[in-house]
């Protein structure tokens, strides 16, 4: 009898173990493979409202597997004044899949703090739910209601490490509602319907197994499965416009930032006395260099402000700006010396930036140059040290939409040659019996290769530069005799004279010698070991580096071996190595040059020996020995 | 420096009026500047610095208010821009609380003064209010208008409830260097305050009166007006290897002792370490937590399950620490308080400091161990005042179970750290027992880091070394290890941290023993295929027989130091390398053995090479460094032990072909 009023009681749902939702067990192993996070849904609902405004309900369920995918256990959401968070929620499931807790208003932290030179009125509201036992499963429930927006939200399906089980967007809007959509790094098939005025558009995608996250790979910010929108009709803050195509995105912004460049009847004075008589390329020298001189770089954003420079007169009586601003106020100087200048939108990083496409007119920018079109030239108006028409490794080779008064157009912003990022060095070398050295040296470097230095140059002081020297310099540097680091103003150029005590450079066991050849400057490169490399390669860097180094024998010895001369060609770069033996020293000439790479994967290795050849031959080191 | 100081107090004579020892300085006023500063150029005894302080004043008023007492406190600053490189100084960010019951801001007025003397007032739309997070906000300007030369001014005034503390410390110094700096306190006669000081020397300017104040809100009274200055403060910037700057920044600070109301009896609030340990036991928070039952009950029923009544007893301590640090995750807080109570720690699986620790001592308690929570400043918290009973001087809790004469520490941050250890920013030299009997500072002794290599290899004529490796980390080494390890797989692990220099190494039949006993050393046996460890050329070999090591590049870059060097944790290393050398090659010349001491058994290295045979060797390099704190005098001799550490890491032996 006992056993079966048990079974009663059991079926009876008062009786059901607590709900059990998305226990780990039921992951398919395929999906564990390279993953530290298993997204488990994904689900998005963009709601386009008559009036432009738009709300976005956002479900995600992450299970994270392991302290490399702790990020996951952070949502967050930025609020401004287009911009509110109504909703918020988490909830944390232990790995059998029982429910441990439910977050509450309180958890939910905001922060708006910005650096010193920055202000902004947006924020950013953030939920924390951890849990100490791997793996857990994390759900966050987000509803953010948005005023008016200029770009629609990209969904990310997929990032390095994480794999998905199942992600679905959904997007609704008054019927005829124009836009254009495209799937990158996976196809997605859309799937289109009708509820009264409404039109609906889905998108489905799940079991995506996992990237690793191996280094160098082409994946800008890691992100390799995402659906992108831009629709056709924007709205902002009154700011009206058409994004069907890259001509019209321009002309909105055009529209946005022209015409505020009202400058100071004395500024207006100055820029002509300033430039009369002059050619436009002397007059565009003068004024960018007026720019830098008098400005210096300070970001407001507030509002539209984001968008839409500040007038400049602002800048021309408070000299400070942000991009938008400094290039504006450029612009407005260059037109009163009737010189036509027009505003672009770039993505500015030094490594590297997304891709445009010319079809998919989605602007995925973060920063402001100027172009000159009679002279074809670019200006950083940021930079308060580049040279005139040079703009470094930020803002070189990539596209760049340009605001002229046709509209906006897609263009490529210059690369710098392999040749113009340069170095060229000659150290002297005074060894002594004891292993110390007096090390002298000159040095020359051009292009992306003196980006930093230059900043240290002009913008830092002598006692900041002489620490950062002391502590990137790779041989033990004992006294600082004499450092000078010198900027040419008109050129992207950089010299440096340094004289330095080292009091162990090369290794003394007893009569012999041990002196690295180029440890004053080594040339070091590696990449980690990796038999099962499922990404492709991509290092952009490219170089050309020339160095000489004279290595003194101190009195007494000679030398007992030298190493001979070693030549390394690939087809990712050129490393030569040539030493000559005189009497009383040994010179060490090396030629280096890099090309950007991207290669597949098959090569990965190939390429880890290629830079692990290199660094071998470079550490190279000759004998010395003691003539008794 | 003190040279220095002297000599420039002579130049600055025009200015000053040597009075006795002290200095007085004389305070212009608002939107007044000499001709001298105008034309200033560069600061006389920080030469290589591109802004200066020129005076700051702060003045702190203790006063009745219609909310009651409150600390006024005024702040106005100058600074001198010398180049364009300082041009940051003129993005000003005053923080504050946020909370308008807590900290009220009230004017802020900012004024930029040209190099031809002209002064511009800063308009309020370059001002903005930055709500950073729930409990702090900042004012920032952006000063227009700002050139190489000009003088930026500005002065501000808020109203604080931070009574005990008069509001907060104040600093001298600055990472720029500071010509006068003054703070003056005006503090009531009913009110007694300790002081808590750092200066390099006797101070410039110590000065106090007396005043007779009227208030709207009550019957006039006295109070004792002092005035603290100091002059000629060069900049100081952070370092590695510290406590904390703030310890060696030139500061003041206040801790309120005692008030007395006429009418009323005195109220001490630095009364004594019992009364202060009382209080605390007392307290809803903290006291509350670990002695009523009802407040950790639900962590007490599940331990009560994962660990049966049967264990024995000498386990239990180490049982209740696995338990909490694996079943509440630290959020990385440190606090005095369990904020929302032990038990919602336990529900909500995070907590903090407190919640973590103190539900160690409730458990240990509960079973009835002689467990006491400990209260200590982290490092980087600052100095501890042993002589002054107030809590604020302590920013978290860790556990204490007394035995016999001595006693263990616990701290649950950590599911890999055993009993008797905390994590590292907890060793701050003591901490001090909440426990009103028993109301006692604990001297705390650091535990040594060590870590130790044995190699027993052969080497072929090609370079390439081949052997066997163990590698013994003991003390917070074996916990930093075991902690990193975790999730990890262990080839990946030992090939990133062994032989870094050398990128072609193979490792391979990996055995870890010990992994889980968290209170021993941790051990790993493996075999390794190192290429390139030696180089052959013509005849010769050259071998680095050290292929790895605590540290392979000096870690102390900068050629000077002007405050102590204060390491962690006292730090043992061996190298040991038992090496076959290839046939017919010979250790032609042994380098000579080393020892070097540091004074005062500061520190040591040994090192030798020796021959077993003649196809035999035996590379020993042993280092250990015990004391923890290096002066500024200490520093080169400091330096020249790592370099020539450094140097014998990086030897190498010539091995001739016979």
């Amino acid at each position: 009898m006992k056993p079966f009023s048990l079974i009663l009681i059991c079926l009876a749902p008062a009786c059901l173990p607590a709900q059990i939702e998305y226990p780990v067990f039921t992951i398919t192993p395929e999906l564990r493979k390279h993953a530290n996070v298993i997204v488990r849904n994904h689900e998005t609902i963009f709601r386009v409202e008559a009036d432009g405004g738009a709300t976005v309900e956002e479900t995600y369920v992450a299970t994270i597997l392991n302290e490399e995918g702790k990020d996951a256990s952070i949502m967050t959401e930025s609020e401004d004044p287009f911009q509110k968070v109504k909703m918020l929620k988490g909830r944390v499931f232990d790995a059998m899949g029982q429910l441990v807790r439910n977050s509450k208003d309180e958890d939910i932290q905001l922060y708006g703090g910005a650096a010193e030179y920055e202000f902004s009125d947006s924020r950013v509201k953030y939920l924390r739910m951890e849990y100490p036992q791997f793996p857990y499963t994390v759900e966050f429930r987000k509803k953010t209601v948005l005023k008016n927006f200029l770009f629609a939200p990209s969904s990310i399906l997929q990032s390095l490490g994480v794999a998905v089980e199942h992600w679905h967007y959904r997007l609704e809007a008054p019927s005829g509602y124009k836009f254009q959509w495209k799937s990158q790094g996976i196809d997605l098939k859309v799937k289109e319907s009708q509820k009264g005025n409404t039109s609906i558009w889905e998108w489905d995608a799940g079991q995506l197994p996992a990237l690793p996250a191996e280094p160098h790979n082409p994946y800008f910010n890691d992100v390799t499965a995402s659906l992108m929108f831009a629709f056709e009709e924007v709205n902002y803050d009154g700011a009206r416009g058409k994004f069907k195509d890259w001509k019209s995105v321009g002309d909105f912004f055009y529209g946005l930032n022209n015409g505020r460049e009202t400058l100071t009847p004395q500024t207006i004075e100055l820029v002509k006395k300033l430039t009369d008589g002059k050619s436009n390329r002397e007059k565009i020298a003068i004024l960018y260099k007026l720019t830098q001189e008098q400005c210096r770089y300070v970001s407001i954003q507030l509002g539209i402000g984001g968008w839409q420079t500040l007038e400049a007169e602002f800048v021309d009586k408070k000299k400070y700006g942000d991009c938008k601003a400094l290039s504006n106020y450029t612009q407005a100087l260059l037109k009163v010396a009737g010189i036509e200048s027009w505003e672009a939108s770039i993505y500015g990083s030094d490594e590297g930036a997304p891709a445009c496409d010319e079809s998919f007119p989605r602007p995925r920018f973060n920063h402001m140059i100027l172009y000159i079109p009679s002279e074809d030239m670019w200006l950083e108006c940021t930079s308060k040290s580049n040279p005139v028409g040079y703009m470094g490794q930020f803002t070189a080779d990539r596209c760049a939409l340009l605001f002229t008064p046709d509209g906006g157009k897609l263009v490529k912003t210059p690369a710098i040659k392999l040749q113009d990022n340069y170095e060229q060095t000659t150290t002297t070398l005074s060894l002594r019996e004891d292993g110390t050295a007096q090390v002298s040296g000159k040095a020359f470097y051009g292009g992306a290769r003196q980006d930093d230095l230059r900043h240290y140059a002009l913008e830092k002081t002598k006692e900041e530069w002489e620490k950062v020297f002391m502590q990137q310099a790779k041989f033990s540097i004992g006294k600082l005799g004499n450092l000078a680091l010198d900027a040419n103003r008109d050129k992207p150029e950089v010299g440096l004279d340094f004289q330095v005590e080292s009091p162990k450079y090369a290794t003394v066991s007893g009569k012999r010698m041990f002196v690295p050849l180029t440890k004053t400057n080594p040339f070091k490169r590696s990449l980690p070991a990796n038999e099962t490399r499922v990404l492709d390669l991509q290092m952009l860097e490219s170089y050309a580096l020339a160095d000489t180094f004279v290595l003194q024998f101190p009195s007494g010895y000679g030398a007992e071996n030298v190493p001979a001369g070693k030549k390394i060609t690939s087809e990712y770069g050129v490393y030569e190595l040539k030493t000559e033996t005189l009497s009383d020293a040994v010179k060490v000439i090396r030629l280096i040059e890099m090309y950007p790479i991207q290669a597949p994967a098959a090569k990965y290795s190939e390429v880890r020996q290629f830079f692990l050849d290199i660094t071998k031959a470079d550490a190279q080191q000759m004998v010395l020995l003691k003539k008794t | 420096m003190l040279k220095t100081l002297l000599s420039v107090f002579l130049l600055w004579g025009s200015f000053h009026t040597i009075v006795s020892a002290q200095v007085t300085y004389k305070l212009e006023k608002w939107g007044k500047v000499s001709e001298a500063d105008l034309k200033l150029t560069h600061c006389s005894f920080d030469s290589g610095a591109s802004s200066m302080i020129l005076q700051d004043v702060g003045s702190m008023e203790l006063t009745y208010t219609r909310d009651g007492w409150r600390v006024l406190f005024n702040h106005r600053r100058r600074i001198k821009i010398f180049d364009e490189t300082a041009l940051d100084q003129g993005n000003l960010r005053i923080l504050y609380r946020a909370d308008k019951d807590v900290e009220k801001f009230k004017e802020l007025d900012i004024q930029l003064i040209l190099p031809n003397g002209e002064v511009q007032k800063v308009k309020s739309d370059n001002v903005f209010t930055e709500k950073i997070n729930k409990y702090v906000s900042a004012k920032k300007v952006f000063i227009p208008n700002l050139q190489k030369g000009c003088i930026v001014e500005y002065r501000y005034e808020l109203e604080s409830a931070f009574i005990a503390s008069l509001y907060e410390t104040w600093f001298f110094q600055q990472d720029i260097p500071v010509r006068w700096s003054q703070l003056s306190t005006t503090i009531p006669q009913y009110f007694t305050y300790v002081y808590l000081m750092h200066a390099p020397r006797k101070f410039d300017l110590n000065e106090n009166h007396q005043e007779s104040i009227t208030s709207a809100f009550t019957n006039p009274y006295g109070a004792s007006v002092t005035t603290f200055g100091l002059s000629h403060l060069p900049g100081i910037k952070d370092e590695p290897f510290i406590t904390t700057l703030e310890d060696y920044r030139a500061h003041i600070g206040f801790q309120l002792s005692e008030v007395i109301v006429p009418g009323r009896s005195s109220e001490k609030y630095l009364t004594s370490w019992e009364e202060l340990a009382k209080k605390m036991e007392e307290d809803e928070d903290f006291g509350a937590q670990y002695k009523n039952d009802g407040k950790f009950d639900k962590i007490w029923s599940a331990f009560r399950e994962a660990v049966p009544e049967n264990t024995p007893r000498a386990e239990l301590p180490e049982k209740v620490l696995r338990f909490v640090s694996t079943n509440i995750q630290w959020n990385g807080e440190n606090r005095r308080y369990s904020e929302a109570s032990l038990n919602a720690a336990f529900t909500k699986k995070s907590g903090s400091t407190a919640d973590l620790n103190l539900a160690v001592v409730a458990l240990l308690r509960k079973l009835k161990f002689d467990a006491i929570p400990m209260l200590i400043s982290t490092r980087e918290h600052g100095m501890m005042y042993d002589l002054y009973p107030f809590a604020d001087q302590f920013n978290t809790v860790v556990a204490f179970m007394l035995e016999g004469e001595g006693g263990q520490l616990l701290d649950a941050t950590n599911p890999k750290r055993p009993v008797g250890w905390m994590r590292a920013e907890c060793y701050n030299g003591q901490g001090w027992l909440v426990d009103q009997k028993r109301p006692n500072w604990v001297d705390i002794n650091a535990p040594e880091f060590s870590e130790t290599w044995l190699g027993s290899a052969k080497l072929n004529e090609e370079g390439v070394l081949e052997g066997h490796y163990t590698i013994i980390k003991s003390g917070p080494a074996a916990t930093q290890w075991r902690t990193e390890l975790e999730g990890e797989k262990e080839d990946a692990f030992i090939k990133s941290n062994f032989a870094a220099e050398f990128p072609e190494r193979m490792v391979d039949s990996i055995a870890f023993s010990e992994r889980n006993q968290l209170d021993k050393p941790l051990k790993v046996d493996f075999h390794c295929v190192v290429p390139n460890a030696a180089t052959p050329v013509n005849d010769f070999l050259y071998l680095r027989p050290v292929l790895d090591y605590f540290v392979v590049k000096n870690p102390l870059k900068n050629p000077h130091r002007s405050f102590p060097v204060n390491f962690t944790y006292p730090y043992k290393s061996q190298y040991v390398l038992n090496l076959e050398l290839p046939k017919g090659y010979l250790l032609e010349e042994i380098p000579p053995a080393a020892r070097i001491s540091l004074p005062e058994n500061g520190g040591k290295i040994q090192f030798s090479v020796g021959k077993a045979d003649e196809n035999h060797i035996q590379v020993i390099l042993k280092m250990n460094i015990s004391k923890l704190e290096f002066l500024p005098s200490e520093y080169d001799a400091l330096k020249q032990f790592f370099d020539l550490m450094t140097e014998k890491v990086q030897l190498q032996l010539a091995l001739k072909k016979a």
